[in-house]
């Protein structure tokens, strides 16, 4: 699902029909951003996904809540740039270097993929880092059927039976799947991961029976979870999840956590690399607000995530160790599929 | 049938004056906005109109969406109708005989049918969802890989037996296809495949840079070689009443509608089956059932009412998914599910019971929306028709800015432009050598669901192939697909016999006269 959002010639004309439309309706007006004092002028948000993706709404819930604490004159247009999972974004900064006006929410799966392409045009290397936001706590679920009442049951399972249980997921080379390639081997297991390009289809499988488990978010399965379908098992990381406190974590269930990094999905606001220092500034004091507002907090309780505002230095040494950590699981996918 | 009152209820809430202009708004900017390619497919329109239905309250929002949904499906048919270029995958079929019947005069009656059968088909996929629902849910969560790798199979050996003429010019288009759509990187094991390092090409190439090089552009190619004033233009029915179909086209359709309803509604409840496979199946089994299966493909109503009728009664199923589980069903439905989540309300298994102020009225309006469609584009027909009176001096300069700016716009990248150049020229040369476009198109869309789905099966059976069998309903699927191909081998040697019989009486006949 690719798509543009108002951005390019044709949106251009597009957007005058929208708009002319729904002013003919509503005489509603746009507020075009006008700004000076070496604020950055109509700023675009660049993201990785398709409309309706996971970083496309959270580019557009970030703009909501920016607009609605009145920290931002102007609505900030989405631009999509979903190529091959953040590397079309990435390069497209790189172009921008070092125009202040275009800033983009990245994950951690823009290290991912730069580090499973060793030829990227354009890596993390090449943006400015402005502040990592939000942490977004991992956990496993299974059906609520499932034998497995913890996640050490469940190892002990993959144990008893190598290769037989399935882990539904993502890509291949996604996130959840190079998490659970190191848990297999810190725990000496071996399961098998089943590939879905969508969410739906991941949870179907989980209630059908051909998975047995899936590592996700809170918000893949809150809702399964409290209609019984579902069941939460383990959460990494080291604190329980707020929604589900009776959930006690790996560590506390004694399933070795060495290699993996402390958060294995965040989500930071990145600039092209360059960027003038006053427009850093700008970014930083606009995120730092944004992370204190009430609507923030709710849209973080709303989503399962954890508000985290970091940035300087100990940004770069998160993205630094994060990174680190992660290179040895590509490595070892890699060497899997051969 | 608590159902029946919260869908009561739903209509109560939808049917506000204030609602209804809303829909109406979005059904014409829907329809609007998918006469354009690249901005086309249903999806899509829902997006670039999202930050203008979240000013509105969610209810009133959504329900606009469920207006754009259906403008834009409509405005689908009516591109490819009108001017044999599909712009959204569910359209794809309506090629085979919806633009052949325009060739012949009868672009009102093909548009007519597609709207008439498409509003029966959504009352069909209402009332379906009122009382099957949980039939409907069981089989949603029963499908699995297995279920869909042989569905994909009988998609792909039903592009085959649609191929036409030539079954091996058909095979040939259809793995030319197969090849386009195994380009990006593989999600089951993280390869490159054809990306020649080109991140342009990792996530696979877009549908719409097929189409529009395969269809618009190739067509507009071909015509340009025939000398000037030349090409043959297109009908426009003369006559006020030509516009519709007439009696004799609803008789004929009956069945298709029939069929399409049901088959549209049940695959749009499996997640991930969509309204593409819905159409296509749909023309599939209108054809194998008919008494004239030889005879699709040049123009036969049917073959417009059968799939559009299935790509409509889709939308009732795709709620099912969503009702029972809270999963998307379709791209569609996926795009409603984000605007949610930016009005605040989580989707999931109990967003009918928090929020049924919210989920029921979204329900009723896609009912509405169908009506919102009949009303306001039957009268339109007439116009749209006006389309074919376009000199090509004008029109396929018109057709080529447009495939140009709809290529450019799905991603806002210069290099899908020239992937265009290239299927354009693809395209062209099909043409040339008469290898027709539509089993590459078909192929393309399948492939990938074909392949992962395959992959996914034998993953989870350790390789073994016996999972195909093992699992109730994939063997039916499976049986049914043998009982087709056997009845279709059979239909096809039958009418040979008779032709060849009746050649020997035209001989015999003429012989004797001499």
């Amino acid at each position: 699902m690719n798509m543009l959002f108002k951005r390019q010639r044709s949106a251009a004309a597009l957007a005058l029909l929208v708009l002319f439309s729904a002013a003919a309706i509503t005489a509603c007006s746009e507020n075009a951003g006008t700004d000076t004092n070496g604020k950055p002028g109509d700023v675009q948000f660049v993201v990785d996904t398709g409309p309706g993706g996971g970083s496309d709404v959270f580019a557009r819930e970030v703009v909501k809540i920016a607009l609605a604490n009145k920290l931002i004159d102007g609505n900030w247009p989405v631009l999509n740039r979903s190529q091959g999972g953040g590397l079309a974004a990435m390069s497209f900064l790189k172009q921008k270097s070092p125009q202040p006006d275009f800033i983009a929410a990245f994950t951690s799966k823009w290290i991912i993929s730069g580090l499973n392409t060793p030829n990227a045009e354009a890596t993390v290397k090449d943006l400015t880092l402005i502040a990592q936001v939000s942490v977004e706590p991992q956990m496993v679920a299974v059906p609520a059927n499932s034998p497995y009442k913890t996640m050490a049951d469940f190892i002990a399972a993959a144990k008893a039976k190598p290769g037989q249980l399935v882990q539904v997921g993502g890509a291949y080379s996604s996130v959840d799947n190079l998490a659970a390639l190191k848990i297999q081997q810190n725990t000496g297991t071996k399961w098998k991961y089943l590939s879905f390009a969508d969410g739906g289809p991941r949870i179907t499988a989980l209630l059908r029976g051909d998975a047995q488990m899936m590592l996700g978010a809170q918000n893949d399965f809150s809702e399964e979870v409290a209609a019984g379908q579902l069941r939460i098992i383990g959460v990494m990381g080291k604190h329980r999840a707020t929604k589900f406190p009776d959930v006690p974590t790996f560590a506390e269930q004694g399933i070795p956590e060495t290699g993996l990094p402390e958060a294995l999905q965040w989500r930071a606001i990145a600039g092209p690399a360059n960027m003038p220092p006053a427009a850093v500034t700008y970014y930083r004091n606009l995120f730092s607000k944004l992370t204190q507002t009430a609507d923030w907090k709710k849209y973080m309780d709303d989503e399962g995530l954890v508000s985290e505002y970091v940035t300087g230095p100990d940004l770069d040494k998160r993205i630094d160790d994060f990174t680190a950590s992660m290179a040895p699981m590509v490595n070892l996918l890699k060497s899997n599929n051969k | 049938m608590s159902v029946l009152t919260n869908l009561i209820d739903g209509f109560a809430t939808a049917m506000t004056v204030t609602n209804l202009a809303w829909m109406i708004g979005g059904a014409i900017l829907g329809t609007l906005i998918g006469i354009l390619p690249g901005l086309g497919n249903p999806a899509a329109t829902l997006a670039i109109l999202l930050p203008l239905t979240l000013r509105l309250p969610p209810t009133t929002g959504l329900i606009m969406m469920a207006g754009i949904y259906h403008g834009a499906k409509f405005a689908g048919a009516t591109t490819a109708i009108l001017l044999n270029i599909p712009t959204e995958t569910s359209s794809v079929v309506l090629c085979y005989d919806g633009h052949e019947l325009a060739k012949q005069g009868r672009a009102g009656p093909a548009m007519g049918m597609s709207a008439i059968s498409g509003f029966i088909a959504s009352t069909v996929g209402i009332i379906a969802l009122t009382f099957a629902a949980p039939l409907a849910a069981r089989l949603a969560v029963n499908f699995g890989p297995p279920e869909f790798a042989v569905l994909m199979f009988f998609g792909l050996l039903l592009v085959v037996t649609l191929a036409g003429k030539s079954p091996v010019k058909g095979l040939i288009s259809m793995f030319l296809g197969l090849l386009v759509s195994t380009v990006g990187v593989d999600i089951f094991t993280g390869t490159e495949r054809f990306t020649f390092g080109s991140v342009n090409l990792y996530d696979g190439i877009e549908f719409l840079i097929v189409t529009l090089g395969l269809f618009a552009v190739g067509e507009v190619l071909v015509n340009l070689e025939k000398v000037r004033g030349k090409v043959e233009k297109l009908d426009a029915p003369k006559r006020l009443r030509d516009y519709l179909p007439n009696m004799a086209d609803f008789k004929q359709s009956r069945l298709a509608i029939a069929i399409g309803s049901v088959v549209g509604f049940f695959i749009g409840a499996l997640p991930g089956g969509g309204s593409t496979m819905a159409s296509f199946v749909s023309y599939a089994l209108v054809k194998n059932t008919s008494k004239h299966p030889e005879r699709f493909g040049t123009g036969l109503i049917e073959g417009v009412a059968g799939p559009e009728a299935a790509n409509n009664s889709e939308a009732g199923g795709a709620m099912i998914p969503l009702l029972s589980l809270g999963l998307p069903g379709s791209a569609s439905t996926s795009v409603m599910l984000a605007a949610l989540l930016l009005y605040g309300v989580q989707p999931g298994p109990l967003l009918f019971t928090n929020h049924p102020e919210i989920a029921w009225p979204v329900i009723a309006s896609l009912y509405l929306g169908t009506i919102a469609l009949l009303v306001l584009n039957l009268p339109l027909i007439p116009l749209w028709v006006q389309i074919l009176r376009i000199p090509y001096w004008l029109l396929y300069p018109i057709i080529l800015v447009l495939a140009v700016v709809g290529a450019y716009s799905v991603r806002g990248s210069i290099f899908d432009v020239c992937l265009l150049m290239v299927f354009s020229i693809t395209g062209y040369l099909l043409r040339k050598l008469e290898v027709p476009a539509t089993p590459m198109l078909m192929a393309f869309v399948l492939g990938p669901e074909a392949e992962l789905t395959v992959r996914q099966s034998l993953m989870l059976s350790n390789n073994n192939p016996m999972i195909f069998l093992e699992r109730p309903i994939s063997a039916s699927i499976l049986i049914t697909t043998v009982i087709v191909v056997v009845l279709s081998i059979w239909g096809r040697r039958r009418q040979r016999q008779r032709a060849a019989a009746s050649v020997i009486n035209v001989n015999f006949v003429a012989d004797t006269v001499k």
